[in-house]
């Protein structure tokens, strides 16, 4: 007798939460940015159709997509260890001429978008963004906002009485970081515990003392102004800036996750 | 010459902290507060004493409380070993003992090696910390003792 079929079933099981849990952010953020962004082109849609909620994340690739090495990919490689090679992935099948740049969508984003919008997403060379892995969901930081992979070597301290989602402090070489269980404050309904499931790199959140703990780096891709579903103003999430459709990941809000946490550390006396 | 070190000395002091071990984390307390290590003995438990008091102690004739420092941290219980101890204690004008799992050793921080961390705690524990510091390739979390306890524990402890 043999538990494959067990296995599968419960990988299929971890495959289908996840898949939802993407749906729900894709879905919440279509939903709320739809408004602010009627004056938006609707090229996007057209470009990047959204996958069926049963399409594996795979599966949803742009279908062309133009790779080449890059230098962060190049420092990456170099000063990581990787479970897969890094790539730097364009999306080149959204013509950046037919984008209609239009000042008024941007200014009518919240101020933390439009902290990430002032990256200049609409440039026609785009942002790079790394992407990583927390508990199967891919997230993705703009390279000008990453503070520094880290690589965790030493054992993260706790601090008692702390929230769930502050996994405790860890010493790096220059600085002193508070690691977030990134699991747990972006999706605390899952109760799944990176103290538990493990965690190998740390994203440090511009030059903050903050850092992600993630499972999982995977490679940088290129992201242009259309190519995300820019969350709305009334989103609960403010982590969030939006969703990639065409990579299945959502895009890290990096000033809205640090007013967040900011307003979540009390000042000690 | 002299001068200026003794300018850079008052500004920047150093503090001698008495090192404990809790639950595999290294705590450290201000020495200046730390009257005596003792061995574990047997801690008399007090009737309707609250939950964070173990019991008491007889030193030398006096009577001290003992408080359940792994509770006052939020940390769950463990048994007794050899290596576990009862640290007097004197913090707002109280003599009380604290049960840790072992003491280390005394360190030499300067002030500014002192950092403090945020603090994202929702616990009343979260404020006992005052600060962390990187020691011997390891983080030293720094303890208030006078924040161990509100005021009005204090008092309940003068009580006992």
């Amino acid at each position: 007798m043999s538990d494959q079929p067990l296995k599968t079933a419960s990988a299929n099981q971890v495959d289908t939460v996840l898949q939802d849990y993407l749906d729900q952010l894709l879905v919440a953020a279509t939903a709320v940015a739809e408004e602010p962004l009627t004056s938006a082109p609707p090229v996007t849609e057209k470009v990047q159709p959204q996958p069926a909620a049963s399409e594996p994340a795979e599966k949803t690739a742009p279908p062309a997509v133009a790779v080449k090495d890059a230098p962060v990919v190049t420092y990456l490689q170099q000063n990581l260890h990787v479970s897969a090679p890094l790539q730097e992935t364009v999306i080149t099948d959204t013509p950046v001429a037919e984008v209609d740049v239009k000042e008024s969508s941007v200014e009518e984003l919240s101020p933390d978008i439009a902290a990430l919008a002032s990256l200049n997403w609409r440039s026609s060379q785009g942002i790079d963004c790394l992407i990583f892995k927390v508990a199967g969901l891919k997230l993705a930081i703009p390279l000008p906002l990453l503070g520094g992979v880290h690589n965790v070597t030493d054992k993260v301290t706790p601090l008692f009485g702390q929230a769930v989602w502050s996994l405790g402090v860890w010493q790096g070489e220059n600085a002193k970081l508070t690691i977030i269980d990134s699991a747990q404050l972006i999706m605390p309904e899952r109760h799944i515990r990176l103290s538990d499931e493990g965690y190998s790199f740390f994203i440090q959140l511009d030059r903050s003392p903050w850092a992600l703990a993630c499972q999982e780096i995977c490679d940088t891709v290129t992201l242009v102004h259309d190519s995300i579903k820019w969350r709305g103003e009334t989103s609960k999430r403010p982590w969030l800036a939006g969703t990639v459709i065409s990579e299945m990941c959502a895009l890290v809000d990096v000033p809205g996750l640090l007013k967040l946490l900011e307003e979540n550390s009390r000042k000690r006396a | 010459m002299s001068a200026i070190a003794g300018n850079k000395a008052a500004e920047d002091p150093v503090l001698q902290w008495v090192t404990f071990r809790l639950e595999n984390e290294t705590y450290g307390i201000n020495v200046m507060q730390v009257q005596e290590v003792l061995r574990y003995s047997e801690i008399a438990p007090v009737p309707g004493a609250p939950p964070y008091v173990l019991g008491i102690i007889n030193l030398r004739g006096n009577v001290v409380t003992v408080i359940d420092t792994r509770l006052r941290f939020g940390l769950p219980t463990a048994e007794t070993t050899d290596q576990t101890r009862i640290v007097i204690i004197e913090a707002e004008n109280q003599v009380v003992g604290i049960l840790v799992d072992a003491v280390a050793e005394v360190v030499y921080l300067r002030q500014s090696e002192i950092e403090t961390t945020p603090n994202v705690g929702n616990e009343e524990s979260a404020k006992f910390i005052q600060g962390v510091c990187h020691k011997n390739d390891e983080l030293l979390i720094l303890v208030d003792l006078e924040k161990l306890m509100t005021d009005e524990e204090w008092t309940e402890l003068q009580g006992l």
